[in-house]
């Protein structure tokens, strides 16, 4: 059959629903004012001078309330204290998905069937189950903080950094992940290379990694997520005004003082900005890959 | 892949060579595996064996565990604000995954179409699940305030007395409700979208020549299309729901007079205000068998119907 047997398609025929319709245009222009209402709110808030009603349109942008909210409470140090956690908590866990997720997609180890199904079973135990068996743990953790051998006497990893990060040092959703996008890579690649005599670890980091960069950033961003919102056990963890993370420091300034609405949603602000732009920067990569991936 | 099962064609020499291989394979295997494993088993696994057995004990961390058999248990069942923190917690999960589900799959399907923005109206709507619960839930506060939010503002225009949302024990869960659902809205969008934009366009474009409109489309196609997705974006959210504690901490403090107490609330009370770590632990297991019976009971449901 020839390309010439049926003619083009006429200009005519060009389906005209595939112009909004006006209904739909409104109610999703209305959806959205559900939540670009409130965050305009939240800015025009951050910038009312102190002593102005709330709500009512500021005499004119008081962008210090930023500064004034970062050195009213320390929010400098929360902020350290988050980004430090935060960031060692993504490296752990990217190192340590990537590994695991590696060797359980493309290597011939040992009980790899249990460990599938470990991680499988693991995904439905809440995380809260585990908060008060650890807090022990951690707090009984022996010679830190204190603690003599037996883990008594001291506070152990209370009130650290380190032991904020605890419960977020690795994730068994993201070896999951992690599994998934290495078993869809080609094994050939890894056994031309063998071949070539490239050693095993050659060919994990240099061959088989930098294919998964997607998968990488997506794990990467939720670690940073899951370490950043945390809030039950930096509360139950910390009771050093000094190694407040964010979240923490925000509820314990909202306590204090409920009625300095401008400097709280500029704290607000401050503090979600950078994972925001985290999001919006993978937000292609987790549409496109991690999402259809994970969801069969 | 054991050497030993292939045909013997290349000798002797060659045999070794890939049992070698093998062998190094299985190493850096097990030697990449291992941190992660160790490290879950630290955190994850003794933890959870530890909760079921602190939580047939007496432990006030002060002394040693002490066995008490079920002690723990029947204290629970027999107390008053257990029922309620149960009946708190399952509200909470039912209301927000049973309205939001519909909501989020009518919201997906609206993006899915042709809008003049839409890009950037889904990543608007798409934003506030990445912020935490904290800060969502101290900017409701500030929606939901009697004297400076806009909400109250507007009922006050509408000629309504102030409404204390949060301070009202009728409508301080509802409030947690909607605004936990406007945080999670856009993070399950997303997947049904992604679900959405797998359905076949050929049978879409089949049943617009049949002359469906797009409402029938929808119905008839893309959603029986999507319900594998659907289901589990809604035993996913409603598993999460279950443990809701931080809107509850933030907003309402749990009150007023218990309307907002969850299990995971009562959990951290035992543990931390009443240093029980016995009956916080036993909090926990009950926790995890509502979680887990549930998640069994709900994946059989919605299995079977969809063999149905």
């Amino acid at each position: 059959m020839s390309i010439d047997a049926h003619p083009p398609v006429p200009v005519v025929l060009k389906d005209t629903s595939e112009r909004p319709s006006a209904v739909f245009q409104a109610v999703a222009l209305l959806v959205t004012a559900l939540y670009a209402v409130p965050m305009l709110y939240v800015v025009l808030v951050s910038l009312t001078p102190d002593g102005e009603w709330v709500g009512a349109w500021p005499s004119h942008f008081e962008f210090s309330n930023f500064s004034n909210a970062f050195l009213s409470a320390n929010f400098l140090r929360f902020f350290l204290n988050s980004a430090i956690v935060a960031i060692a908590c993504t490296v752990l866990q990217v190192l340590l998905s990537c590994a695991a997720g590696y060797a359980l997609a493309m290597l011939p180890i040992r009980g790899r069937n249990l460990m599938m199904l470990l991680l499988v079973a693991l995904l439905v135990v809440p995380p809260e189950v585990s908060i008060v068996p650890l807090f022990v743990m951690v707090s009984h953790l022996p010679l830190v903080g204190g603690n003599d051998m037996l883990g008594n006497g001291g506070q152990g990893l209370l009130n650290t950094l380190p032991g904020i990060m605890v419960p977020h040092l690795v994730s068994a959703l993201a070896i999951f992940l992690m599994r998934q996008f290495y078993i869809s890579l080609p094994e050939e690649l890894g056994d031309a290379a063998r071949v070539d005599g490239a050693g095993e670890f050659r060919i994990f980091l240099e061959i088989y990694t930098p294919l998964v960069k997607p998968a990488v950033a997506v794990v990467g961003v939720f670690a940073f997520q899951s370490a950043w919102n945390d809030f039950i056990w930096p509360l139950v963890t910390t009771s050093s005004n000094d190694l407040r993370t964010l979240q923490l420091g925000l509820t314990v300034f909202f306590q204090e003082n409920a009625t300095q609405w401008n400097l709280l949603m500029a704290a607000v602000l401050a503090i979600s900005v950078p994972i925001l732009m985290m999001f919006l920067l993978i937000q292609r990569y987790f549409q496109e890959g991690a999402l259809s991936g994970a969801i069969k | 892949m054991v050497p030993a099962s292939e045909p013997a064609t290349p000798g002797m020499s060659s045999a070794l060579a890939r049992d070698d291989m093998l062998r190094r394979k299985r190493l850096a295997g097990e030697l990449l595996v291992t941190p992660a494993f160790a490290v879950i088993a630290i955190t994850s696994i003794v933890p959870l064996m530890l909760s079921f057995y602190f939580s047939f004990t007496h432990y006030t961390l002060l002394t040693a565990p002490e066995w008490v058999g079920f002690r723990n248990y029947t204290a629970i069942l027999r107390d008053p604000v257990f029922y309620e923190a149960l009946k708190n917690t399952l509200a909470f999960a039912v209301s927000q995954v049973g309205i939001g589900l519909v909501v989020v799959v009518l919201v997906a399907a609206l993006f899915n179409g042709h809008l003049y923005g839409g890009p950037v109206m889904r990543t608007i709507v798409y934003l506030p699940q990445a912020a935490s619960y904290v800060v969502v839930a101290l900017v409701w506060n500030l929606l939901l305030d009697p004297a400076v939010g806009p909400i109250n503002a507007m009922l006050n225009r509408l000629g309504f007395s102030p409404v204390y949302f949060l301070s009202d024990p009728f409508w301080a869960m509802p409030s947690i409700v909607v605004m936990s659902m406007w945080r999670n809205l856009g993070y399950f969008m997303i997947i049904v979208l992604a679900a959405l934009k797998s359905v076949p366009s050929e049978l879409l474009e089949a049943a617009k020549m049949d002359g469906a409109n797009a409402v029938q489309r929808f119905w008839t196609i893309s959603l029986p299309t999507i319900r594998g997705v659907v289901t589990f974006v809604g035993i996913t959210w409603f598993l999460g729901a279950l443990q809701m504690f931080t809107q509850s901490y933030v907003m309402t403090n749990g009150g007023p007079v218990n309307a907002t107490r969850t299990i995971v609330y009562l959990m951290y009370d035992a543990a931390f205000t009443d240093l029980d770590i016995g009956r916080a632990c036993a909090m926990a297991v009950m926790l995890f068998l509502l979680v887990v019976v549930l998640s069994l009971v709900l994946r059989f449901i919605f299995r079977s119907k969809e063999a149905a």
